[in-house]
């Protein structure tokens, strides 16, 4: 979930300089046990407002800010289908949307994940993030 | 609301006052501002790179909201980082705005 926070907070608002997301839910509007069921509890029309907080409908729309973005995940991951990253992963290509993409081959959707390739995430913001630009 | 705030050591005397370039966070389901500071891994590669990280909590707390708390799915610790509209949770569910504003 914090990786579609992340996502949706830079596509929305062009505030951030890179984004990047472990396992992201992806397809919110579109999951039943890891979105709709949430967007039903906060939205009065969830089927309409669920879709403005979805990164894969974000980029389908062609409305958003370009960030360089980075998305990373497990190959094992139990939690793929409640994801909906290979959603995501289509309509990036499918819109030309530019981002680097990891698969990790083995990897679940634990901390150890998550702790294991943070060093790349870190140095890919390092990137956009420096003093010289603030 | 809770959160975490790291500021590589270093800087913190000779840059006093002057702002940090900044990493933001966010966690994921059934975590608060505590786990990715304590699991991810995350500090050594901050100090190296001279970046502050800031690790917002992933939902309000404590808000009196029937049954609020009792699906790890959706509410507490599952706010998805929307700004809520209906009457029930648009009250303290602005996580949106919290983070972005």
């Amino acid at each position: 979930m914090g990786g579609h926070g992340a996502l949706i907070s830079a596509l929305k608002t062009g505030q951030f300089k890179s984004v990047s997301a472990f396992a992201p839910i992806s397809n919110p509007s579109k999951s039943a046990n890891w979105g709709i069921k949430a967007f039903n509890l906060f939205f009065n029309n969830p089927e309409v407002e669920g879709k403005e907080y979805d990164t894969t409908e974000i980029i389908k729309s062609g409305n958003y800010h370009k960030v360089p973005t980075f998305i990373d995940v497990g190959s094992a991951d139990q939690f793929r289908e409640k994801m909906l990253i290979d959603n995501l992963k289509e309509q990036l290509i499918e819109s030309d949307y530019p981002h680097l993409w990891k698969s990790r081959a083995g990897y679940n959707h634990s901390f150890f994940y998550v702790s294991t390739f943070i060093e790349e995430h870190i140095n890919f913001h390092a990137k956009y993030l420096n003093w010289e630009n603030l | 609301m809770n959160f975490n705030i790291y500021l590589p050591d270093e800087e913190i005397s000779s840059q006093r006052g002057k702002p940090y370039p900044a990493l933001y966070f966010l966690s994921g389901l059934g975590s608060t501002h505590d786990n990715a500071p304590q699991k991810s891994g995350f500090a050594k590669y901050a100090h190296k790179n001279r970046i502050a990280v800031v690790f917002p909590d992933t939902s309000p707390r404590n808000t009196g909201i029937a049954g609020i708390s009792e699906d790890w799915e959706a509410g507490d610790s599952a706010s998805y980082y929307v700004d809520a509209t209906n009457d029930k949770t648009k009250q303290f569910f602005q996580m949106f705005s919290y983070i972005n504003k």
